[in-house]
């Protein structure tokens, strides 16, 4: 039971942010606050994301050591995925490739919640990583999803409480990673950095929704003199009251 | 007729790239529209643009329906198509082949929405110059035509797109410009400001749902091409993280869409939004969103799935039952035309979910029919709304009175609208319910034929008291500053009421892109 | 604003703010080969300036961007990147292709450099204006900060 809690940190973490954002965006009625849940909630989608692109004992999606002397200049895809949430991860410095990947360790710790993550979608690292090795509009990269799909955990057969049933252990995450990593002749094993560039998307969107929030914020305020939901729909509804009032005296004097 | 086009008004270039060119023309003209200085000059640039836009759209439905004699002349003629086979155009944006890039995958489905999309666009371009310069300050008025060709490019890339997480970006594109170009009408009415809020919070977490739900389908899948999942789902069906993917894109896409009860945002920000984004938004927005919605249930996932032909059974349907009883009766009791339109297309949204959710070529494309058909006379009806803000001032009851005798022209398309949204024989409206009628019966839904004639008669109701104002009472408002709205507002008001009516005499072509469109996404569906 | 007061703060941005907007080009121009790249250099060269405008006020920092630059500078890095994109159209390629940048034989690479530099910068100016812009948008609503609120 406590296995089964720990092995999915990073899951509880984002339901609860997710809930506290929904929560907060639905019950506050300052409006700033309502921005703040809504960024909490968003910011729990980009854990998610996050967690997804975590291959277990791989390491940031950036060239290192043997695999960056086979592919002088590639790299160009993975720049975006070195977003602020990503920030965390992407110390290129981390370790040389090791000649013998067996020897690493086997289960990545994620720095911010110190839990071990393991995550099955793997995409084969090379398709990704080095877009100068394949021609553009060359249909030569290996289609991604068979092996994928393959890797997805088969539905529990009694149904019960399992709900993430793509949840590997973090040993066999691991051990599909180093054997894609084989396969695709890269030295190191890479996480994958598909759901980072997503992400960093996501992130810009998010700035541009609270900007335009905020914005709308300080309009209302100038408009209403207040921040807080109720009140600005309590003075709409007096206004509204006063037209209508006005609006009835006008027609029984014109009449 | 239409394959006309490919063969000799369109040059090889615009054949080859239409896909993108369709999103990125007016997207690098919104930001180019920075730069020029006067508002006459960006509404003229914003009118060729979506114009250009409609040139594209009408390219690829030309493609998407040309023969293969035709496309066997093309090639000849060394003219690049992107055909994948008879009746799909896929663009690799970047030249990174599928499911790896972003792809644009046009069929019948997206070709009909992007039509209906760039039509209206250019038709409310035209008629938006006399609203906008009085509702909006001078200044502002190039930086205006700016977010409205934003959000316009954001809608045209959701249709377009096939790679879902690419379709997130497109929906946050247009959604943000929206909250933008609503806001705006804080100019008339401060209420503007409240209302964008919180559109902005329930769009915001709609597509922030939605993103979930692709999590889920990514996690299970590794892919995010639409195609890809269409290969891959049905291996997973009973898969509980392909589920829960599926249960958060329809609650993200049916919160864009306006699906009952998601649907709170809609009438304060359709009612105090400046009258040309009302206009554009009702005609498209939600429409768009719609179209998701579709892409998501039938080609994506499929009705083959069990969960969701539970989830047509048990929550689509009985939705867009209540939207269309609920927002009707909600429309009866308003005293503002804008929000008793407003609640109506809530309503119709509920009829299009309805026709949806029978699963079926003939009750997706009675949808799909009332979707375009919807949009032509929503369309209409607040582009008469808008002249009479303009002329008028007011959006009340008490300000339509007598407007019959002084304003004849706006008027009389007003009421050619309003008799369409009801379904009276001879108008778009009759059509698309007639056939929605014809849908439920086929599927033995008598109960829902029922809700249907009884949600028009409550259309009757609430339409009724706003003609009857107009039409057979003595004038009360006082504020008569003009009589007929502008000649630039009348032109493409009386193209849309035409359309209306021409719809209701013959509905071949609406009915062919709807039926074609249905095939295209069902039979997809059906191969699996 | 009385010039004894905030001494230390002066020096240290001024010494400070060079530096970020030099490192904001350092991150942009090794982008296409290393962790970096058009957005974090465009933030990383707003707070460059959002720091100088904190530091020696708001109406300084007009004058040396005016809103209008900013504004343009947002719209012209997303013609920049769109125009990359239609070049690459005339080249023969697909939209974006950076391969059919160039006229250059299979194989060939530089399509690709300039092509990702080209559109990196589109996002350094891009992201550098609009978050400027947004800075100003709500940095000139208010009335600036006194002396006596810090």
């Amino acid at each position: 039971m406590l296995e089964f809690i720990l092995a999915r940190g990073n899951y509880w973490v984002i339901v609860a942010l997710m809930m506290t954002g929904l929560y907060i965006s639905f019950s506050a009625q300052n409006l700033i606050k309502r921005l703040v849940g809504l960024s909490v909630f968003q910011t729990s989608v980009f854990l998610f994301y996050i967690t997804l692109g975590k291959v277990a004992g791989g390491t940031a999606p950036i060239l290192i050591g043997e695999d960056l002397a086979g592919h002088h200049g590639a790299g160009h895809e993975e720049d975006a995925a070195h977003g602020t949430a990503a920030a965390g991860h992407e110390a290129p410095v981390e370790t040389p490739a090791a000649p013998h990947v067996e020897t690493e360790p086997v289960v990545e710790v994620d720095p911010e919640t110190g839990e071990p993550i393991a995550d099955p979608t793997a995409i084969d690292p090379a398709a990704e990583l080095a877009p100068d090795a394949v021609d553009p509009g060359h249909s030569d990269i290996p289609p991604l999803q068979g092996e994928d799909a393959s890797l997805m955990g088969e539905p529990l057969e009694d149904g019960v409480t399992e709900t993430s049933d793509y949840v590997l252990s973090g040993h066999d995450g691991a051990a599909d990673a180093l054997h894609q990593a084989a396969e695709s002749s890269l030295h190191s094993v890479y996480s994958n950095p598909l759901p980072h560039v997503l992400i960093l998307t996501a992130i810009v969107v998010g700035v541009a929704t609270l900007a335009v929030g905020l914005a709308l914020i300080v309009r209302i305020r100038e408009a209403y003199g207040t921040i807080e939901a109720d009140e600005v729909r309590n003075i709409d509804i007096d206004v509204a009251l006063e037209e209508e009032e006005a609006e009835d005296a006008a027609a029984e004097g014109a009449a | 007729m239409i394959e006309s086009i490919l063969t000799h008004l369109a040059p090889a270039w615009a054949i080859a790239h239409a896909a993108p060119l369709l999103v990125v023309a007016p997207l690098v003209v919104a930001t180019a529209l920075v730069f020029v200085p006067s508002g006459r000059l960006a509404w003229l640039i914003s009118i060729l643009t979506t114009g250009a836009s409609l040139f594209f759209a009408l390219i690829l439905l030309a493609l998407v329906q040309a023969d293969t004699v035709t496309l066997a002349a093309l090639a000849d003629a060394g003219i690049q198509t992107n055909m994948l086979r008879e009746g799909v155009v896929s663009y690799a944006i970047g030249g990174w082949a599928p499911p790896v890039g972003i792809e644009f995958r046009i069929d019948a489905l997206n070709a009909m929405i992007l039509l209906l999309v760039t039509f209206i666009g250019t038709l409310a371009s035209v008629f938006s110059w006399p609203t906008v310069n009085a509702e909006i300050r001078t200044e502002k008025q190039n930086l205006f035509y700016g977010a409205y060709l934003v959000c316009f490019a954001g809608l045209a890339g959701v249709a377009i797109t096939g790679d879902a997480f690419n379709l997130f970006v497109f929906l946050e594109i247009s959604s943000i410009s929206t909250y933008v170009l609503v806001a705006l009408g804080a100019g008339r009415d401060r209420r503007a400001l409240p209302a964008a809020f919180n559109y902005l919070v329930m769009g915001t977490i709609g597509a922030t749902f939605y993103v979930i739900g692709v999590g889920f389908l990514f996690a299970a899948t590794g892919t995010l091409n639409m195609a890809d999942y269409t290969a891959l789902l049905p291996e997973l069906v009973g898969n509980r993280t392909v589920q829960a993917g599926f249960a958060f894109i329809i609650i993200g896409l049916g919160l864009k869409a306006a699906m009952w009860p998601l649907h709170q945002w809609l009438p304060n920000a359709y009612a105090y939004a400046p009258s040309f984004v009302t206009t554009f938004l009702a005609a498209t927005a939600t429409k768009v969103a719609l179209y998701a919605l579709i892409r998501f249930l039938f080609t994506v996932f499929s009705p083959a799935y069990t969960f969701e032909t539970a989830s047509f059974d048990w929550l689509i349907a009985p939705l867009a039952i209540a939207a269309m009883v609920a927002c009707s009766f909600q429309a009866v009791f308003q005293t503002d035309v804008r929000r008793t339109l407003a609640y109506s297309s809530v309503a119709q949204v509920g009829y299009m979910l309805l026709g949806v959710s029978l699963a079926s070529v003939f009750g997706v494309s009675a949808g799909l029919l009332h979707l375009m058909n919807h949009a032509l006379m929503k369309g209409g009806l607040f582009m008469a709304m808008a002249g009479i803000v303009l002329t008028y001032q007011g959006t009340t009851l008490r300000d339509f009175a007598g407007l019959g005798r002084s304003a004849p022209w706006t008027m009389t398309a007003f009421a050619i609208c309003a008799l369409s949204l009801i379904g009276v024989p001879l108008t778009a409206g009759f059509q698309s319910k007639l056939m929605l009628l014809q849908a439920t019966f086929t599927a033995g839904w008598w109960w829902a034929s029922g809700v249907i004639v009884f949600s028009s008669v409550l259309a009757v109701i609430y339409m009724g008291r706003i003609l009857e104002a107009v039409f057979f009472k003595a004038p009360e408002n006082p504020r008569k500053v003009r009589k007929e709205a502008p000649l630039l507002l009348l032109i493409p008001l009386w193209v849309l009421a035409l359309a209306n009516l021409w719809i209701g005499l013959d509905a071949s072509f609406p009915y062919d892109l709807a039926r074609n469109a249905a095939e295209a996404v069902i039979g997809v569906g059906g191969q699996q | 604003m009385n010039p004894d007061h905030h001494v230390i703060l002066r020096v240290v941005a001024k010494t400070l703010i060079p530096l970020i907007t030099l490192y904001a080009f350092y991150v942009q121009f090794h982008g296409d080969y290393s962790p970096g790249g058009g957005f974090q250099a465009g933030v990383i060269f707003a707070v460059g300036i959002i720091l100088y405008a904190l530091i020696f006020g708001v109406s300084s920092a007009l004058r040396l961007i005016p809103p209008s630059f900013t504004r343009g500078l947002a719209a012209a890095g997303v013609l920049l990147y769109a125009g990359v994109g239609i070049w690459a159209l005339f080249g023969g390629g697909n939209y974006l292709e950076y391969g059919a940048l160039l006229d250059e034989p299979e194989g060939g690479h530089h399509g690709q450099h300039i092509g990702i530099i080209l559109i990196e910068l589109g996002v350094l100016f891009g992201v550098a204006g609009s978050m400027l812009t947004i800075f100003y948008a709500f940095a000139g609503r208010v009335a600036e900060i006194s002396d006596e609120d810090w």
